[in-house]
């Protein structure tokens, strides 16, 4: 008996140092997050000062105050989310026409066209990013949300993923709806997209991730400060002829926390939606 | 099928409602503006922060002024991005004024997008205030129009902390005269213990050509540019061979011994406040920084003395322009073109040039803005060097300028790699750095004289 | 039982739904891909716009120019450092996490966090961590290196943020391969006296090897894409130290106005990606195992 409970607090005792061990990793990890948001709230006097310390005596909300006089941040966020809004909807509804016409159906040129589809994961688009923007220009269509959201209507990764579900939708339940007089479309919008919801959930948030950190396209498409996303914001406290870090670490903070925020509530799906991509079953 | 179609113009016109949402959107000035309610003249700079501060309220104040313009400060940021833009953005979404670096002048007065703001006085008959004889010369094309008009007169020179000199027992105003002896001092004072590092560099390479310009030797050929187009650069040869080997040696030195920051330290936040807080005795920047060192530490003991040349053999004859100017874009705009000019000529009034120049460090432009009672004032009490400087300036020659070419993008790119070279690398063969160098520049411009015929 | 589907005649449905989306990708993919591949034959102007054909002259030049073979290597160290350091973290991060346990959410929630954070303030928070008086990983790591500034540290700075930030999205995909290993083969494993070494290479990497194949494949392609971070800490880099291939692509582009030196670098970096996932989808028949 008494071995057996010395098994059992070894075991526990085990599993406790290793959580410790694990948990303290993690910390070490995102270090430099932490750092930036306790260093946000420090007097710009006391930032350089080493050894570094989290906590301040003088907690100050001044590097946020200039963050939102001397830009338009709610505007930069305004933007983001628009852009992320448009893309992420387009996306949606294009990979889910474009997965249900490669799953359900057979035609000629199935193949070939997949493959069209996969290529574009090999083409990234900072590649044709230079030409993309000479056709913008020549459009007209430089700071409109259009040539913003151009790049991210559509991606070869959403339509592998919702693909990827539809796979695993059985024919039969197409084949007894069409039999009840569903026609290609209904099945469509009636069960298959009904089903694919927590799928959709997963690209939606994985999307938005990814679309709202774009940077180089923002950058290029828009020159009037109205039509500046978050990350171009931020970019230019960066590079300004600032003299303090106070204003550059509230800023990067004020960019970074909702997407944080939305990763933790949401990390769950977020996961689930990045696995459905990438296994290959 | 019937419901697939209804979808697809769903898709369609929520796409389109986008394109729609875009251009009611479009906050840039549209082609032509009909003539009710004031002209929006956009001015894209790569000024933020406090040297832009001064320059926005003038500029509120101009809007204030009169009713026909209304004058928006657009940051855009650096200078590359700014001219990455403006290279790039088809006509009618350029802005109507951008300020750009003097040593651009040669690119500006060949590219397509700038209008010389000489059309604009001559149009006016505006008796300009007479310009220092090097700006005059340096904004001016081949055929002595001015391109630009002087924003901020710049003096890139180095600041040197007296007190790290007097402990030393070396006189910083004979001592500094080209690099080789800068390479000596900073070595004696940091031999002597006075201090850890020598000299840091602002982490910008336009001090490269300049330096070659006090020196007094062509980077080019035909004289610069100044003598028909230029087809190769001449680093690798003659005098200017010379020049550029013993510049790059010095340097070089400097850095091998570790004498010098690391190039590249930020010079806003890092540069200035150790300058300023007595860490190193010698800072070469340009005086327009001169207001963030006074607020770094007011009480600090400092004085500002010319770029030096490469070597012993250094021409005497002054120094090149520096600073940005009003450029005017060619953006089909007339009207807010009309207003960029306005607004330009606004900014020369001499109580706003010496109010700029006194709140960054910036010399002003014109001898009559430096007899104004304020900025005699600042001289006096504030910051005497500024004297000194102006004394350089019109001492100058008009001779002594920037290379005029087409290509001053890639030769800041090529001088500030062969700079980044000799200063990281202890075992840089210099020699090779600079046939590098000779290399890309000369491949620049030929590439440039083949894609503009 | 009869299926409608299988009818003589051609069915539009499947077509007009692939439709939208590979015109999409025609106007913003393969049509400037293949522009670029043309331009890259040619010499334009500094709007874009072409001047003149002039054939295999232009990549001769380019090629024969040492400054892009630097580029070349400095893309290929660039991609090497980032890709050994990220598989290498991120799976033992996921190996760590294979038992949940006790609140093993909360440290799988830190190891995939930089996930969530994009490159411009990322590159902030580390333009703050690399200076060189004060900073605080200086002071940690006990050295004296302006990080961003210097030769030899520049690039390996780049790529700190780099790895950093895409840890999370390789970690979150080994941990599903390393979860779906069956506990039976484990157990058997440990009977047969294996240690946790040996269960490691014998077990868990051959049955997520799908997941390891893909976590390589990501990271090939986002090592060599890398913009952000080069652009804001480094721009370039001290000299071409940090100019990788995606970066003189900008630099040329937009900063020069090269549109023809851009393209040719661009056509390079695709040259690249393709080969190396061409070199990977080989290997994979080979070294991947599925279930």
């Amino acid at each position: 008996m008494n071995e057996r409970t010395q098994q059992q607090i070894q075991k526990q005792g085990k599993a406790f140092f290793s959580f410790i061990f694990k948990f303290f990793l993690g910390i070490v990890f995102i270090m430099p997050l932490i750092f930036c948001i306790f260093y946000s709230f420090k007097p710009e006097t006391q930032i350089p000062v080493t050894p570094p310390t989290l906590f301040t005596k003088t907690p100050t909300l001044m590097h946020y105050a200039w963050v939102l006089t001397h830009m338009p941040f709610f505007t930069y966020v305004k933007n983001s989310l628009i852009v992320c809004f448009i893309s992420i909807a387009s996306q949606i509804t294009l990979s889910s026409l474009a997965a249900y016409g490669f799953s359900f159906f057979e035609f000629p040129g199935k193949k070939q066209l997949f493959s069209v589809v996969l290529a574009t994961m090999m083409i990234p688009s900072d590649i044709v990013i230079i030409m993309n923007y000479s056709l913008i220009q020549k459009l007209g269509l430089l700071d409109t949300y259009l040539a913003l959201v151009f790049p991210t209507l559509i991606s070869g990764t959403a339509i592998f993923m919702m693909r990827q579900y539809y796979l695993t939708i059985p024919r039969s339940l197409k084949d007894a709806a069409t039999i009840d007089g569903c026609t290609d479309m209904g099945f469509l919008f009636k069960i298959a997209v009904p089903l694919s919801v927590p799928t959709i959930a997963s690209l939606g948030l994985y999307l938005f991730i990814n679309i709202y950190n774009l940077f180089l396209w923002p950058l290029l498409v828009t020159n009037t400060d109205t039509m500046r996303t978050v990350q171009i914001g931020i970019s230019m406290i960066v590079t300004s002829e600032r003299l303090e870090y106070g204003p550059l670490l509230a800023g990067a903070t004020c960019c970074v926390v909702p997407v944080i925020l939305i990763f933790i509530f949401g990390q769950d799906y977020i996961v689930n939606g990045m696995i459905a991509g990438a296994v290959k079953g | 099928m019937k419901r697939f179609l209804v979808v697809l113009l769903i898709v369609c016109l929520g796409v389109s409602s986008v394109f729609a949402n875009g251009t009611t959107e479009q906050a840039a000035a549209p082609a032509e503006q009909k003539s009710v309610g004031p002209i929006d003249v956009y001015w894209w700079t790569h000024w933020s922060g406090s040297m832009a501060d001064p320059l926005v309220k003038q500029m509120e104040a101009f809007n204030k002024s009169q009713s026909k313009y209304v004058v928006h400060y657009v940051y855009q940021g650096t200078s590359l991005d700014v001219l990455a833009k403006l290279q790039s953005t088809q006509k009618k979404d350029l802005p109507a004024v951008f300020t750009g670096p003097v040593e651009y002048t040669g690119y500006y007065a060949g590219c397509d997008f700038v209008i010389p703001i000489q059309d604009f006085i001559d149009k006016d008959h505006w008796d300009t205030p007479a310009l220092f004889k090097i700006s005059q010369a340096s904004y001016s094309n081949l055929d002595g129009r001015l391109v630009g008009y002087p924003a901020g007169n710049s003096f890139p020179g180095m600041f040197v902390n007296l007190d790290m000199f007097k402990k030393a027992g070396i006189d910083p105003y004979t001592s500094l005269d080209n690099f080789q002896d800068v390479f000596k001092t900073v070595k004696t004072i940091v031999d002597k213990g006075i201090s850890k590092v020598g000299i840091g560099f602002h982490n910008d390479a336009y001090w490269i050509a300049m330096t070659l310009s006090t020196q007094g030797v062509p980077s080019f050929d035909n004289n610069d540019g100044f003598s028909g187009k230029p087809t190769k650069c001449i680093y690798n040869q003659g005098k200017t061979k010379e020049a550029v080997y013993d510049l790059l040696k010095a340097l070089h030195d400097i850095y091998a011994g570790g004498y010098g920051i690391p190039y590249g330290a930020n010079i806003n936040n890092e540069l200035i406040p150790r300058f300023a807080s007595g860490e190193f005795p010698v800072l070469l920047v340009t005086t327009g920084f001169f207001a963030k060192i006074k607020a770094a530490n007011p009480k600090f003991e400092y004085t500002l003395l010319p770029l030096p040349g490469c070597d012993v053999n250094r021409a005497h004859d002054g120094v090149p322009a520096g600073g940005c100017g009003w450029f005017i874009c060619d953006n089909g705009n007339k009207a807010a073109q009309q207003g960029a000019y306005e607004f330009a000529k606004f900014m020369s009034d001499i109580h706003n040039n010496a109010t700029w120049a006194m709140s960054t460090g910036y010399l002003p432009q014109t001898q009559a803005a430096v007899e104004t009672t304020e900025y005699q004032d600042f001289i006096k009490n504030v910051y005497p060097s500024a004297k000194m400087a102006l004394d350089v300036q019109k001492k100058s020659t008009g001779s002594i300028r920037n290379p005029f070419i087409p290509i001053a993008n890639e030769h800041k790119q090529a001088n500030d790699i062969m700079l980044t070279q000799v200063t990281t690398n202890p075992n840089a063969d210099i020699n090779k750095v600079i046939d590098d160098a000779t290399a890309r520049l000369t491949d620049a411009i030929q590439l440039y004289n083949s894609s503009s015929k | 039982m009869e299926i409608k589907k299988k009818t003589k005649k051609i069915r539009y449905t499947p077509y007009l739904l692939i439709a939208p989306s590979l015109l999409l990708f025609c106007m913003f993919i393969y049509f400037p891909f293949v522009k670029s591949f043309l331009f890259s034959f040619a010499v334009t102007n500094r709007r874009g716009e072409l001047v003149k054909w002039v054939g295999l002259s232009n990549w001769i030049r380019m090629l024969s120019k040492p400054e892009f073979w630097g580029i070349v290597v400095v893309s290929l160290k660039f991609a090497l450092i980032n890709l050994v350091s990220t598989l290498l973290t991120s799976m033992i991060f996921a190996l760590l996490c294979t038992r949940p346990g006790l609140f093993s959410k909360s440290y799988q929630l830190f190891y995939s966090l930089p996930l969530a954070i994009a490159s411009a303030p990322a590159a902030a928070i580390w333009t703050f961590l690399f200076k060189q008086e004060g900073g605080i990983l200086n002071w940690v790591l006990g050295t004296h290196f302006a990080w961003t500034q210097e030769a030899n540290t520049a690039l390996l700075s780049c790529a700190l943020v780099n790895v950093w930030m895409n840890i999370g999205a390789s970690f979150i995909f080994l941990l599903v391969g390393f979860r779906s290993v069956p506990l039976e083969m484990i157990e058997s494993a440990t009977i047969d006296g294996a240690g946790p070494f040996g269960k490691t290479i014998h077990v868990m990497i051959p049955i997520a090897s799908p997941q390891i194949f893909f976590v390589f494949f990501l990271n090939i392609i986002t090592s060599f894409t890398t913009f952000a971070p080069i652009r804001l800490l480094t721009d370039g880099g001290p000299s071409t130290t940090t100019t990788t291939l995606i970066y003189a692509v900008y630099k040329w582009g937009i900063q020069n106005g090269r549109f023809e030196t851009s393209c040719v670098y661009a056509m390079t970096l695709f040259l690249f990606i393709f080969c190396t996932t061409r070199i990977q989808m080989a290997l994979e028949k080979r070294t991947v195992y599925y279930q």
